[in-house]
């Protein structure tokens, strides 16, 4: 009794779009994307083509923290596990040069997947969320990159594993700066509109349940526990996707792939481009990493500092993302209410 | 669903302690398949409580809950939710984020026919709301958005905890007439405040006082019952 009687009769019903404006986006991100080489010096369609893998590494923590709204500090070490598991497959093993890209793959991915089921499933299961979630999944960065620094004998240690060699399928080599970045674009594609498929049916809808209350989906009969573990390993396998389509890209990896500053960077991706968007962040990654060009080439102590506030303000001001908030703002304005926050 | 389908839900000498506070002792109870059951109660009877023992939100500490031969005590929230056991909780407790359409698409199973979607809205008074998000409805109408989530359910027993609360006077009524017509194919447990909306139901009716049963069985003994005079009717 004591708790319920607040009338809430001052909304005006806020009635949904039926639209999905991000589609719509994504199928033009993409059509200028693949005509991106056209007009694209060779050398930068490498670092464009690094940026497209990110952009799937972006996309793949969106899938969970946006959907599920449980931030995960730990996505570097799913790319990073990506990344290391490709070279190490490629250099410490003698595998036919057919079929070591596609067994890199299949160990990076795998390794990730295993260690987000091991994981997720203690601390998922143990009723673990919000901000402990966080600190388990900072912690685990931590961990990895201490691993990665220090099994130099398997990981090379600081200086990493150089000589990574493109991915190659069945017989067809990636070699060319062209052909590489078609591939993160086929890549970028197919996650995107994969993620697309699945998060605007009923599981992007239950998701949503639960976030908004969790305890009111299970009282619905959704074992909450597992849809969440679900999703947390595909987002970690996409992750690891990622690292290792980009670790043959590079022909190297180093530490810095499964670091906290890694880990750090794609929540800010994410949060430019707009959390739960899933297009969103695949262009958040390609602002940041521009404005980082440009920021750097001025001073390159500044670009720390820049990354550190916004990481400030992020958390203070607008933990929707920065769309969401510029679109509050505009809405505010409109409604003349003022701008309210 | 004819009453055939629902199993016996059984309460055992069920006990529920937060610290030193005995919110519910040893409460021994069985609602029958298809009835429709009140519980009233002074402010921190116990009452909400029971209704989380019972739908597995809350582990009892001690007794049992038996739904048929299934002992459901123990088990958790989901799985008692799977068996047709629906409840709808005392603060609303709708997805906010989503439309009143898609809440009761959750709570749907994955089959449930527009239809069928159509009639619940209809039920609950929400066909002109179906794209409204439930963040924007007023209290009564996610009062009323949860009762439909819960009927999409298509449970076997529902229940519910203050549904009137903040309802208009016709609302009121709509909800009694509504649970008056479950009577035979759900098993309900209404928790209410509003005597005059009780009465009206006319159903199997217990008293809560301190987390245990006082007295139990048609509201009209109950009314006369002194003890219950005393302890919560008496204050109006
Ligand atoms: N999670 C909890 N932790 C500690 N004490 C609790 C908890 N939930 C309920 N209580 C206490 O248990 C007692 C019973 O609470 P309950 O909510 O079941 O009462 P109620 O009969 O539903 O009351 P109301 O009419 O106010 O809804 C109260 O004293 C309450 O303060
Ligand atoms: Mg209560």
């Amino acid at each position: 009794m004591k708790a319920a009687i607040s009338q809430g009769r001052s909304a005006t019903p806020a009635t949904r779009r039926g639209l999905r404006p991000t589609t719509l986006v994504a199928i033009a991100t993409l059509v200028v994307l693949a005509a991106l080489p056209l007009f694209a010096k060779s050398y930068a369609l490498t670092s464009y083509r690094d940026v497209l893998l990110l952009a799937v590494f972006a996309l793949s923590l969106d899938i969970f923290w946006g959907r599920t709204g449980i931030l995960s500090f730990g996505h570097a070490t799913f790319f990073g596990l990506g990344a290391y598991g490709m070279a190490v497959v490629a250099i410490h093993f003698e595998i036919d040069p057919a079929w070591v890209s596609l067994a890199g793959l299949l160990f990076g991915v795998g390794l990730a997947a295993a260690v987000a089921t091991l994981v997720g499933y203690f601390i998922l299961y143990g009723g673990v969320r919000g901000a402990y979630f966080t600190i388990v999944t900072l912690a685990l960065t931590l961990i990895a990159h201490h691993v990665a620094v220090g099994w130099s004998d398997v990981t090379g240690g600081d200086s990493g594993l150089i000589g990574v060699p493109p991915i190659t399928l069945f017989g067809y080599a990636f070699i060319g700066s062209t052909e590489s970045y078609y591939l993160a674009l086929a890549v970028l594609t197919v996650a995107l509109f994969g993620s697309m498929r699945l998060l605007h049916g009923r599981l992007g809808l239950v998701l949503a349940a639960i976030r908004d209350s969790e305890t009111k989906a299970r009282t619905l009969g959704y074992r909450t526990d597992r849809t969440l573990l679900l999703t947390f390993v595909a987002s970690a396998s996409l992750a690891a996707l990622a690292g290792a389509v980009y670790a043959a890209g590079t022909g190297f990896v180093a530490p810095d792939f499964i670091a906290l500053l890694l880990s750090t960077e794609v929540i800010i991706w994410v949060a430019v481009g707009g959390s739960g968007t899933l297009i969103g962040p695949v262009i958040g990654t390609a602002i940041v990493w521009k404005l980082q060009q440009e920021i750097s080439s001025i001073s390159i102590a500044a670009w720390p500092i820049a990354l550190g506030s916004f990481f400030i303000l992020l958390v203070l001001v607008f933990p929707q993302g920065l769309p969401a908030y510029l679109l509050k703002k505009v809405r505010a304005l409109r409604s003349g209410k003022g701008a309210a926050p | 669903m004819t009453p055939a389908d629902i199993p016996v839900l059984a309460l055992d000498g069920v006990c529920r302690n937060f610290g030193a506070l005995r919110a519910v002792k040893d409460v021994t109870e069985s609602f029958q398949p298809g009835e429709l059951n009140c519980i009233i109660g002074p402010n921190g009877a116990g009452k909400s409580t029971l209704l989380d023992l019972i739908c597995g939100t809350l582990p009892v500490t001690s007794g049992s809950i038996a739904f048929g031969e299934e002992a459901i005590h123990g088990l958790p929230g989901d799985r008692i939710a799977r068996l047709g056991i629906a409840r709808k909780f005392q603060v609303p407790t709708v997805f906010e984020s989503l439309s009143v359409l898609e809440n009761l698409q959750v709570a749907a199973a994955p089959a449930a026919s527009a239809t069928e979607l159509e009639r619940i809205l209809g039920t609950t008074h929400l066909l002109d709301d179906r794209e409204v998000e439930a963040s924007a409805l007023p209290h009564g109408k996610k009062q009323w958005l949860e009762i439909g989530m819960a009927l999409a359910m298509q449970p076997r027993v529902l229940l519910l905890d203050e549904p009137t609360a903040g309802l208009s006077v016709d609302e009121t009524r709509d909800t009694a007439q509504f649970l008056s017509e479950l009577r035979g194919s759900v098993t309900v447990i209404v928790i209410e405040h509003d005597m005059a909306f009780v009465r009206d139901l006319a159903a199997r009716t217990l008293v809560l006082h301190l987390g245990e049963v006082i007295a139990s069985g048609d509201f009209a003994d109950i009314e006369t019952n002194d003890l219950v005079r005393d302890v919560y009717l008496g204050r109006k």
